[in-house]
């Protein structure tokens, strides 16, 4: 199944978590910044040379490596215009 | 009666901690500041507690160093209560540990810390609501301007466990609870990018954010060795050559007569009244506090997380990830601050190669000291070639070190911190703190090593280890003799190894080859301890035989290279 990646979004786009992939410390690490399943993401930048990948969650700024960026699985939505932008 | 204070990484706690028991603890805005635990007492009319500062959890099953020591002390068992210091902004995630704490049958008082900021995100949070179904006492605060404290400190005799107890949750439960307590207390208004979100995106964009980090790195370098010098040549130099030096050299010339040891240990070649008090106070000193001052300023801002995402690919190369810019940072400080700061790393081969790296070829604030006042005064591109040198070499070790040590380099995973405005009585105190513990714990070590080489030059023993090595200090490294007293004095502190080179009249290439085996050599005596205590004696060990050897290699190969090419 072709499925989306973290890394697979580029600047700007947003994307609903659908799975992680990784045993129980890696969710917990990972919930511990808020990344779980059925939280809205937004892709801000990635650091190039597969660098990592910053989104947004809940108004925070994580930095996730390529390594963990790959195991998490995403469905893209529709970029919503905001009114402000 | 013991409290613990507790609560995810860069919340707060450690300022708390100091507003509560008067005791300074080193807080930035970045996650993992605190890696070790400090204790303090509150006393007021109505109660006495230990308090304890615990590194930053953001579970109870712990997923790294100091998640573990905050395990430990809480399964410790005789502990009477836990202030859940909790961040207002990011009361989701935050949740996760307060509901995780109110299992463990401890009675639990909560700070929503950071309150302020709310208003400005537009979160609205209703307290009396969360509080009813936390079922323990919450208390809003804005620790950094005490806003909340005594309204906390007094409601800690209410704090308790949850009643009735409940049995530990799974995950899942627990997430599902805070969903449902998330979506009774909390509503948000949305709000227009305020300015420092903007800053926030560019800093971190790449095509914005590197040549911004190498502006502010460039920025931060000039800014350290413009205050130093500045300090150095028109104020610490003047006062000490113009009100201090010239009546000590006066009341010991009129004291102690001619021809008299004394006399010359005093105030003679390496004086103990002279360069006893102008190495540490007029050549060490402005650099120390230049570079704690620069650093406070990055470390409150929020700006070195950003950096650390920055330079994670860079970080790779030698075998750990951008979270090791913190530990490298600080250890351009001082390196048992560095290596300390390490343990905040997620594994003991990442930590390996970033205090040996460390121990080789960063030098402390002190020395960068030393290094400026020798070098920049003859020759600013010696003193770029000292630091290019440096960071090659950090580039080929580590990356040496990442082939040759079984194991792979973790992937990088950190929360950024939003922007904030440091506050100015915080840098303030933070500066004070470092520089009072340089003031009481080194410069007593740098007076004494200064005592030691004025024994050794004016008892003629000096000539005779001058002597002894000989064919390394002349022979590979083409110095003088008597440098050779700066590899004594370096084992005590790095700096004094410098220090030494500046009462010689050397060559720019002499000047270079001293700064850098002073550099690779030995670090200070004070780093010993720790190195044992953290990574044990063998270990230590080899950082002593390895300083040394690459010292005289690295100083070898470049009085070479200069003698084939000029």
């Amino acid at each position: 199944m072709d499925e989306t990646r973290l890394f697979d979004l580029s600047s700007g786009e947003t994307a609903i978590i659908k799975h992680l992939a990784g045993g129980q410390r890696f969710q917990r690490r990972m919930a511990a910044l808020g990344i779980r399943v059925g939280k809205t993401v937004r892709q801000i930048t990635s650091q190039p040379l597969r660098g990592p990948i910053v989104i947004e969650i809940d108004r925070s700024l994580i930095a996730v490596g390529q390594g963990m960026a790959e195991k998490i699985v995403v469905e893209a939505i529709e970029p919503i215009k905001k009114i402000d932008e | 009666m013991k409290i613990l204070l507790m609560g995810n990484p860069n919340v707060g706690k450690s300022v708390i901690f100091s507003r509560l028991t008067g005791i300074n603890v080193i807080a930035s805005n970045y996650p993992g500041t605190t890696v070790e635990f400090t204790k303090g007492f509150l006393k007021t009319p109505e109660l006495t507690a230990e308090i304890i500062d615990v590194p930053g959890a953001y579970t109870l099953s712990p997923t790294n160093k100091a998640e573990e020591v905050a395990v430990e002390m809480l399964n410790a068992g005789n502990t009477d209560l836990v202030i859940n210091v909790i961040d207002a902004t990011h009361l989701e995630r935050n949740l996760y540990l307060t509901l995780s704490l109110l299992e463990q049958n401890i009675p639990v008082i909560v700070a929503l810390n950071i309150w302020d900021e709310t208003k400005h995100l537009g979160i609205d949070i209703d307290l009396q609501k969360l509080e009813s179904l936390l079922r323990v006492p919450l208390v809003p605060t804005t620790a950094v301007t005490d806003e909340g404290l005594e309204e906390l400190i007094s409601r800690i005799p209410e704090a308790k466990s949850e009643l009735p107890p409940h049995p530990p949750r799974t995950d899942d439960e627990r997430w599902a609870e805070i969903g449902s307590i998330i979506k009774q207390v909390q509503t948000i208004t949305h709000r227009h990018h305020t300015f420092t979100e903007k800053l926030s995106d560019m800093t971190i964009k790449p095509a914005t954010g590197i040549p911004i980090a190498i502006l502010v790195a460039l920025l931060a370098f000039a800014l350290i060795i413009a205050i130093g010098m500045g300090l150095r040549r028109f104020v610490l130099l003047p006062f000490f050559e113009g009100f201090i030096f010239p009546p000590i050299r006066t009341g010991v010339t009129a004291i102690v007569p001619e021809g008299i040891i004394v006399r010359e240990i005093l105030i003679g070649h390496f004086g103990v009244l002279i360069d006893g008090i102008g190495w540490p106070l007029a050549l060490v000193l402005p650099y120390l506090l230049a570079f704690y001052l620069i650093l406070a300023i990055l470390e409150d801002t929020g700006y070195l997380s950003r950096l650390a995402c920055l330079l994670d690919i860079l970080f790779h190369r030698i075998g750990t990830h951008g979270g090791a810019v913190i530990p490298f940072l600080l250890g351009f400080g001082c390196t048992v601050g560095g290596i300390l700061s390490s343990r905040a790393l997620d594994t003991q081969r990442e930590r390996i190669i970033v205090v040996t790296l460390m121990c080789m070829a960063i030098p402390c604030a002190a020395q960068t000291g030393a290094i400026v006042a020798l070098l920049a005064g003859r020759s600013i591109p010696a003193l770029v070639i000292v630091y290019i040198i440096a960071f090659l070499f950090i580039l080929i070790a580590g990356m040496i070190m990442n082939k040759l040590l079984i194991g792979s380099t973790p992937t990088f995973f950190m929360e950024i911190p939003t922007y904030r405005i440091p506050n100015l009585r915080a840098v303030a105190k933070k500066i004070w703190m470092q520089v009072s513990s340089y003031l009481f714990q080194a410069v007593p070590l740098i007076v004494f090593g200064v005592f030691i080489a004025a024994i050794l030059y004016e008892t003629g023993i000096l000539y005779h280890i001058g002597i002894l090595f000989k064919p390394i200090v002349v022979g590979l490294l083409g110095l003088p003799a008597e440098a050779s007293v700066g590899l004594i004095l370096g084992i005590i502190r790095r700096e004094l190894a410098i220090a030494v080179l500046l009462n010689l009249d050397l060559t720019i290439v002499q000047l270079i080859v001293g700064s850098i085996v002073a550099l690779f050599y030995i670090p200070c005596a004070a780093v010993f301890p720790i190195l044992i205590k953290e990574f044990g004696v063998k270990y230590a060990i080899f950082i002593v035989l390895s300083t040394i050897v690459i010292a005289f290699i690295m100083g070898g190969i470049i009085n070479a290279t200069f003698a084939l090419v000029f």
